[in-house]
């Protein structure tokens, strides 16, 4: 199950501390390993092969039917696979996510049925999975590191291949099926056990799947309630679902009601008879409302989970009813709900954050400047003229632009509304420690206040620290000694595969415009850019 | 004792900043600008060029020693920096403060030469350089600038209007068109308009920097004026300075243990906890009559005061020093560093050149008992000082007769305490919400939970009253109209209270919305008086740990099951 649809939500507001269960390293190895000199590992995975067998010459179609779990939710999954195509229908009570791969291209449709392809961000997965699937390679960076005796008698490998993920394969002594597999990600150890292994088309596959990542209410489980092999599958059961529109507008631009207090984007929504502030934040790769607003207006919330992004905290799935912007609506939103709020300096409160399944809805121009936000529906909308034209990826629901640290290309630096300032991540800043060099102003911060910084987000605080570097270079946009705050260890805020942050410092000096749809993100330099830089 | 400070407080933390007035003549450009042609452009990269950047690849440490004057008063400042890692002594007059950091953990050494340690960021040592933080607000991005013109006196200089991101009020930077460098800065703080002026440039391993800064307000008496003696950068620093010293008190005296004492008077008042209810508040005042020039004062005991205080009028009558420090300004008193030379606790303790702060304030806590005075962490890190509310005694113990925990304390519960600048804090429960910010404060008329907690976890705060979760005003709508205007103070019913050793069960306490300042440690809730009332409490700061055994009231009062 790895792979499946998992919300995230990114928001640069948040930021920091470990989590409380993370006593452990999460990429440590297993307690209790006992060294082993009667097998090799090589022994192990031939005894693995013969132990899981060889598909028989029936066509490699396959149509399961699972039900599913995710932590106080239940529901059912369908999935249909044809050679490498395969699509995975998923719904949790009133909600409904799906994904797949045809023809070589991956894609995702989230809980408001929008559908993005996804650009391999997070290949990382993909490089785990093949290292698992080719053990004997150096490639794989696999150990037998010895064996167990609990939770089952059985040996384990280490996996850790360039590029990837540390991860513990457990193969049943006695089996030799993998019925453990513990993968360090995003500062989080997850686990998945198998059982109730059956033999269909030749190869013998689990019937029951569980996920952990040791948070409460975060487990997921699988069950396999009927697997058809062999035949074949309708093309249409594996076609990409079209994406579906959970914006209307009232014309082809409407100006939304919408401030901009200290570069914070704040649109204010109708939501049953009360007023609500959302952030903007093009950093969140969904809906957010806050708890106490929901309960007010009457949102029904769905489950409870826990997530982590600057700390930790409990979450639901809701559907809101409608979101009113007056000039823009959303009718039964998918969202989550949260201990999220904040005031700005000025007292406004803000009780939610309004991310991708808003801004993919249209067109969504930021005037920075002069403090306005316009919807504007994709079929109208042309690219204004001189503007610095950014092709984005939206694996997770966040636009991803490339930009350069000093002489340093970064593919993966997420453009984020809601973030204050402009973050590197910790693991750019190692891979190039010449580019992120402090030209100094980072030093003289730290000379009047040599303290450790955090940053504010979600659910807690993130360290950093402060780094002018020499510039910063969006497409053809060449800012100089920029400021970055640089994060310390805080590997669930950042994730494994992000360079860092491009947040209001720079974005203010432009028109944004936001084009998910295309794909695109648009920055037209304004005044502020043109006092300081020329041009 | 501290209901009066409490409700200061509290009006501050509510205080709207959607509702401060504006005032044009805070957000006035200075006079005598006239029309310049030069661009922000060229101002910033002419300020660039001049200030010019820290050698590459040298080495994070600095060594710099200071001059100063500060609100009359001359002084000294030597200042060591290691990445962070530092060491900061300040000399004004008889006072010696010594500040460090080594591995994330601060400290403070304080005039009389009591060490605490400092969790949180402390400012007092980068005051001057904190001044120069400001030079670099035009070049922020985040910061709105534009160029307003220029001036000719005192010097032609360019004058740049800065309004900083989600900031009140513009600030204004002179860019000296000679040599590129600003000369003043213009900002407000606490709605007064200031002035920081720089000079005596000079360049050190290719950063041009300010060596002398001068800071007024518009009250010339009560000006700041720093003046760099020596500034040496990259060179290796020994660690050892860094490290956290032990404590002297040499201005405490006593022999042994020692039974000092002491008068308990509880103060019965009623708190409206709104809906036209009230709630009976018993809180007891631990009163210390110390001896000094002849005259016997009323001091309280404060468990959680940083620094021993004495009142600004009784200082001067006992003509105090203020070793040049201005002590009047704009018709006002201006709190000031002082010594006693010598206060007599009974004969049993005296403290000898004791350094207080005089600051304005008294407390008529009853007919014919004025409270002139506050002994805290200084005094009370001295030894083990235990409180016998019941009996109105007080004892003191060397530190080293709790080395190991004294008979008396074998069956008390013992509760570990984290001291942060003076102020004792403890971990505990509120319904199963573990928090480390539980202040101690015997002084604190009332044990509460604050807004932080609450608003966190409405529902471990019920209200006792209406069983229902006190949250309805906080909810953040766009459309609310009372958010954030109004305290609210009520009635909690925990159904789980843990404080230290005490384990209340469906237990009644105060709760409010508002959150409380008290320095930067954030402060969940407090246990006050009210509760400790009920225990003898052992002050072992020596130990970092109280100890509270119940006393014959807590029996009389609660229903209880021994701990098996």
């Amino acid at each position: 199950m790895k792979g499946s649809v998992v919300p995230i939500l990114l928001c640069a507001l948040a930021f920091s501390a470990r989590p409380a269960w993370a006593d452990r390293d999460p990429a440590a190895p297993p307690l209790g390993i006992q060294p082993v000199s009667t097998i090799t590992l090589a022994q192990i995975v031939a005894r693995h092969r013969l132990a899981v067998g060889k598909p028989d010459a029936r066509p490699q179609t396959r149509v399961e039917q699972w039900t599913y779990t995710d932590g106080t939710r239940s529901g059912t999954q369908t999935t249909y696979r044809s050679g490498n195509d395969y699509r995975e229908d998923r719904s949790l009570g009133p909600f409904h996510y799906a994904h797949g791969e045809l023809g070589g291209k991956t894609w995702e449709q989230n809980s408001n049925g929008l559908t993005r392809f996804l650009s391999g961000i997070h290949e990382r997965t993909d490089v785990n999975d093949y290292a698992l699937a080719h053990l004997l390679l150096a490639s794989s960076g696999a150990q037998l590191l010895g064996e167990v005796a609990s939770p089952v008698p059985a040996y384990v490998v280490k996996v850790a291949p360039q590029n990837g993920y540390v991860e513990y394969a457990y193969f049943d002594a006695a089996t030799y099926l993998l019925v453990q597999d513990e993968r360090a990600e995003s500062g989080q150890r997850v686990v998945w056990t198998y059982d109730d292994f059956r033999t269909g088309n030749g190869v013998r596959t689990p019937w029951h799947i569980h996920e952990s990542n040791g948070l409460p209410n975060d487990d997921q489980d699988w069950k396999l309630q009927s697997a058809t092999i062999g035949q074949p599958v309708d093309p249409s059961k594996l076609a990409v679902p079209a994406s579906s529109d959970p914006v209307s507008l009232t014309a082809s631009t409407v100006s939304l009601p919408a401030r901009i207090e200290a570069d914070r984007i704040i649109l204010t929504a109708q939501i049953g008879k009360h007023k609500v502030n959302f952030l903007m934040d093009s950093g969140s790769s969904g809906i957010l409302l806050n708890r106490d607003v929901a309960d007010a207006t009457g949102v029904q919330s769905f489950g409870t989970m826990t997530e982590i992004t600057a700390g930790q905290y409990t979450a639901s799935d809701a559907m809101i009813p409608k979101i009113d912007f007056g000039v823009a609506t959303m009718t039964n939103a998918s969202a989550e709900t949260a201990p999220y709020s904040e005031w700005t300096s000025s007292g406004t409160p803000i009780a939610g954050l309004m991310g991708y399944d808003f801004i993919a809805g249209s067109v969504i121009h930021v005037d920075y400047e002069h403090g306005t936000v316009q919807a504007i529906a994709p079929g109208s909308f042309t690219p204004p003229a001189g503007a610095v034209a950014l092709p984005i990826r939206l694996d997770d629901g966040v636009p991803v632009i490339a930009a350069m640290i000093g002489n340093a290309a970064g593919t993966n630096f997420l453009v984020d509304t809601g973030a204050d300032r402009s973050m590197i991540f910790s693991t750019f800043a190692r891979a190039h420690p010449g580019d992120v060099s402090d030209q100094g102003l980072g030093e003289e911060i730290t000379d009047s206040l040599p303290f450790v910084h955090h940053i504010d987000g979600v659910g807690g605080k993130v360290e950093v620290r402060p780094v002018q570097v020499s510039a910063l270079q969006i497409g053809s946009t060449r800012l100089p000694n920029w400021l970055f705050d640089v994060s310390q260890d805080a590997p669930s805020f950042e994730g494994d595969d992000y360079d860092g942050i491009i947040g209001q410092d720079v974005l203010r000096n432009f028109d944004v415009y936001f084009d998910y749809q295309r794909s695109m993100l648009y920055l037209v330099p304004n005044d502020r850019y043109r006092q300081r830089w020329g041009g | 004792m501290k209901r009066v400070f409490f409700a200061l407080a509290l009006s501050a933390a509510l205080a709207s900043p959607a509702l401060a007035a504006s005032n044009d003549k805070l957000d006035a450009p200075p006079p005598g600008i006239t029309p310049t042609t030069a661009t922000l452009a060229q101002v910033l990269k002419a300020y660039d060029a001049a200030k010019g950047h820290l050698a590459p690849g040298a080495a994070d440490t600095r060594q710099e020693a200071w001059t100063f004057t500060k609100a009359g008063m001359a002084g000294t400042e030597t200042l060591v920096r290691s990445g962070l890692d530092y060491y900061s002594r300040i000399v004004r007059g008889p006072f010696v403060d010594e500040y460090g950091q080594f591995f994330g953990h601060g400290w403070h050494r304080g005039p009389n030469g009591v060490v605490s340690p400092v969790s949180s960021p402390q400012y007092t040592s980068f005051e001057m350089l904190l001044f120069m933080r400001n030079l670099d607000d035009a070049a922020d991005p985040k910061n709105d600038v534009t160029v307003l013109g220029e001036v000719q006196t005192p010097k032609p200089a360019y004058v740049l209007q800065i309004k900083p991101s989600g900031g009140k009020h513009p600030e204004f930077a002179f860019y000296d068109k000679q040599t590129g460098l600003i000369d003043r800065f213009d900002f407000v703080v606490d709605d007064t308009r200031t002035t920081t002026m720089y000079d005596d440039y000079r360049t050190t391993d290719g950063l041009t920097a300010p060596w002398h800064v001068h800071f007024t307000d518009g009250t010339a008496p009560l000006d700041y004026d720093f003046v760099r003696t020596s500034l040496t950068i990259g060179k290796s620093i020994d660690a050892k300075q860094f490290a956290i010293p032990s404590s002297t008190f040499g201005f405490v005296y006593y022999n042994g243990e020692q039974s000092l004492p002491v008068n308990i008077y509880t103060d019965s008042w009623m708190l409206n906890i709104g809906s036209n209810r009230y709630h009976m508040v018993h809180s007891p005042t631990v009163i210390v009559r110390l001896n000094v020039g002849g005259r016997g004062l009323d001091f309280a005991l404060s468990a959680a005061q940083p620094r021993s205080l004495i009142d600004f009028e009784v200082a001067q009558e006992l003509h105090l020093s203020s070793y040049g420090q201005v002590i009047h300004a704009n018709g006002s008193d201006v709190s000031y560093d002082t010594v006693i030379p010598q206060a007599d606790w009974g004969s049993q303790l005296l403290l000898r050149n004791w350094a207080v702060r005089a600051t304005p304030f008294h407390y008529h806590l009853k007919e014919g008992t004025k409270i002139v005075g506050v002994i805290g962490y200084d005094v009370l890190s001295s030894g083990v000082f235990k409180t016998d509310y019941d009996n109105a005694r007080m004892s003191v113990f060397p530190p080293s007769a709790f080395d190991t925990p004294a008979p008396e304390v074998k069956n008390a519960a013992t509760i570990p305490i984290s001291i942060d600048s003076g102020l004792p804090f403890f971990t505990g429960f509120v319904a199963n919400h573990e928090t480390p910010n539980i202040l101690f404060d015997n002084a604190f008329e009332l044990s509460l939970i604050f807004g932080d907690f609450t608003s966190e976890y409405p529902d471990a705060v019920k209200d006792a009253v209406t069983g229902q979760t006190h949250a309805v005003t906080m909810i953040p709508f766009a459309d609310s109209t009372g958010y954030g205007k109004d305290v609210h103070v009520w009635l909690g019913q925990v159904p789980d209270l843990n404080f230290g050793p005490a384990h209340f069960m469906n237990f009644p306490i105060l709760a409010s919305n508002a959150t409380i300042d008290f320095g930067p440690h954030d402060v969940d809730a407090v246990m006050g008086g009210d509760l400790l009332k009920y225990y003898d409490v052992y002050l072992d700061y020596p130990h970092n740990r109280i100890f509270l055994r119940p006393n014959n009231t807590f029996f009389r009062v609660f229903q209880f099951e021994p701990q098996k």
